[in-house]
C-alpha cells in the first residue's frame, strides 16, 4: 500500500523554506496545518490541561531547531517525537511535586474516570475504557496509529522502536481492545 | 466475528479512514471491505476508537506563531552567506589593494618628474647622461644632493646657520660625438699604446695579384 503525507498543496519543506527566508505566513500554515493533530495526540496520551501551553512548546522547540530537521520522517512524525518528549518531561516533573506534597483524593483519579464526563454515549465509554486498559506501548502505539493514523515506520520513529515492534504493539492493542468489549 | 485472514488489508484500515492511502489503493480496500465482514467489523470498530479520542481543546494558530522564534539562517544558508561575503570581501580588499597601487604610481610619477625639472629639489639620483661635453667620455654615476642634506640647525641658537648652499650638479657624460682631436696629449698616447697591444690576426692569407708588363703595350 502506498501512503501519502496528510498536507496541502505546498509540502512542509516547502513551508520550512520559505519561513527560512523569512516568509512568517508559512509558518502560520505551518502551525494551521498540525496545531490540531498536536493538540488530539496530547489529549490522547492522557494530557488534560494545559495542552495549548504544550502545543505551542512544541513548536517553539521545534522551529528553534528546525536545523535538525533531516527531513528523513515527516514534519508531523517530528512534531510528534517533540511533543511526547515534552509530555515525558512534564509527567517527570509532576511524579517528583507529588512525591513531596500528600495525595489529595482527586489526584487518585484515573485517566478513565476523568474522561467519563466527557464522553456522552456508553458505547464510547466502553471503547475507550479498553483502549484506557491497555498497557502503556500498547495505547500509545494503538492511538498513533487509529487517532493520528500515522504508519509503523512513523511511530516506530516517535517511539523510538521499530517498525516491527510497532506492529506486533498494534495488533495485540487490537486484540485486547476486541477481547475487552466481547 | 472471524478476523480477516488478509494481513495486509487489516494493516491497512487505519490508512483507510485517515485518507492515506493512492486512490488505486482506497477502491481496492473498499471493495475488499464490502466483501469481508471480518474488516468491516474491525473498520466500525476503529471508527468508534477514532471517535471516541479526547476532546481536545482548538489551537490558537496566531498566537503560537507569535511565540515563535525569528528565522534564523541555516547552516548551510550561513556557509553560502559566508562564502558570498568572503568573496566581497576579498573582491574589495583586491579593489582597494589596485587603488593605492595606482595612487602611489602616480604619485612617484608626479614627483620624479617634478625633481627632474627642478634641480635645486633634485632626489638623490644616480643618472648617466649622454652629452656631447667638454670633458673626457667617462661614464661615472654622481649623486645629487638633496636640498635636505644643506641642513639648518635650529634646535641651538648657539650653532651657527648654514646657509643653504645650491647643490652641485655633476652629471655623468659619455661623448659620442668628439673626435680625435678632443683628446689631450697624454689621453693620445694612451690610446695609441692601447692599440699597439692589440693582437690581431688575418682570417686568411690575401689572394695574389698577377700584373703582366708588355713591352710594346706598356702596363695593361
Amino acid at each position: 500500500m502506498t501512503l501519502s503525507n496528510p498536507g496541502d498543496d505546498e509540502s512542509d519543506r516547502q513551508l520550512i523554506a520559505r519561513w527560512r527566508a523569512g516568509d512568517s505566513r508559512a509558518a502560520t500554515s505551518l502551525v494551521a496545518r498540525h496545531a490540531d493533530a498536536l493538540a488530539r495526540f496530547a489529549a490522547s496520551s492522557g494530557e488534560r490541561e494545559e495542552i495549548e501551553e504544550l502545543v505551542q512548546d512544541t513548536f517553539v522547540r521545534a522551529f528553534g531547531s528546525l536545523d535538525a530537521f533531516r527531513g528523513e520522517s515527516s514534519l508531523r512524525t517530528w512534531l510528534f517525537t517533540i511533543e511526547r518528549r515534552l509530555m515525558l518531561d512534564r509527567r517527570r516533573s509532576e511524579r517528583r511535586q507529588r512525591a513531596m506534597v500528600s495525595i489529595e483524593p482527586s489526584d487518585a483519579a484515573t485517566e478513565y474516570d476523568a474522561l467519563d464526563g466527557l464522553l456522552a454515549e456508553e458505547a464510547e465509554n466502553r471503547v475507550r475504557k479498553a483502549v484506557s486498559n491497555l498497557s502503556p506501548n500498547q495505547y500509545e502505539v494503538f492511538t498513533l496509529r487509529v487517532e493520528q493514523g500515522l504508519s509503523y515506520k512513523e511511530i516506530a520513529d516517535v517511539v523510538g522502536t521499530t517498525e516491527g515492534a510497532a506492529r506486533v504493539h498494534y495488533h495485540n492493542a487490537m486484540r485486547a481492545v476486541k477481547e475487552f468489549l466481547k | 466475528m472471524i478476523d480477516c485472514t488478509n494481513a495486509e488489508m487489516r494493516d491497512a484500515l487505519p490508512d483507510l479512514i485517515h485518507g492515506r492511502l493512492s486512490e488505486l489503493d482506497r477502491i481496492t480496500m473498499t471493495a475488499h471491505v464490502e466483501s469481508c465482514a471480518g474488516c468491516r467489523s474491525e473498520l466500525s470498530l476503529l471508527e468508534q476508537v477514532r471517535a471516541s479520542a479526547p476532546l481536545a481543546p482548538r489551537m490558537d494558530v496566531a498566537g503560537i506563531v507569535r511565540a515563535l522564534p525569528a528565522a534564523l539562517p541555516s547552516g548551510g544558508d550561513l556557509l553560502a552567506a559566508a562564502t558570498s561575503s568572503s568573496r566581497a570581501r576579498g573582491s574589495m580588499l583586491w579593489k582597494l589593494a589596485a587603488g593605492a597601487a595606482l595612487l602611489i604610481t602616480g604619485t612617484l610619477t608626479f614627483a620624479n618628474g617634478r625633481h627632474q625639472t627642478d634641480p635645486v629639489n633634485a632626489a638623490p639620483v644616480a643618472s648617466t647622461s649622454i652629452t656631447g661635453g667638454d670633458q673626457a667620455p667617462v661614464v661615472a654615476p654622481t649623486v645629487a644632493p638633496s636640498a635636505s642634506s644643506a641642513g639648518v640647525a635650529m634646535s641651538d641658537p648657539a650653532v651657527s646657520v648654514t646657509e643653504p648652499q645650491p647643490p652641485e650638479r655633476r652629471v655623468a657624460t659619455l661623448s659620442l660625438t668628439g673626435g680625435v682631436k678632443d683628446l689631450s696629449d697624454a689621453q693620445i698616447h694612451a690610446l695609441l699604446k692601447d692599440l699597439d697591444n692589440v693582437k690581431g690576426m688575418p682570417a686568411a692569407d690575401p689572394e695574389q695579384v698577377t700584373i703582366s708588363v708588355d713591352d710594346n703595350e706598356g702596363l695593361q
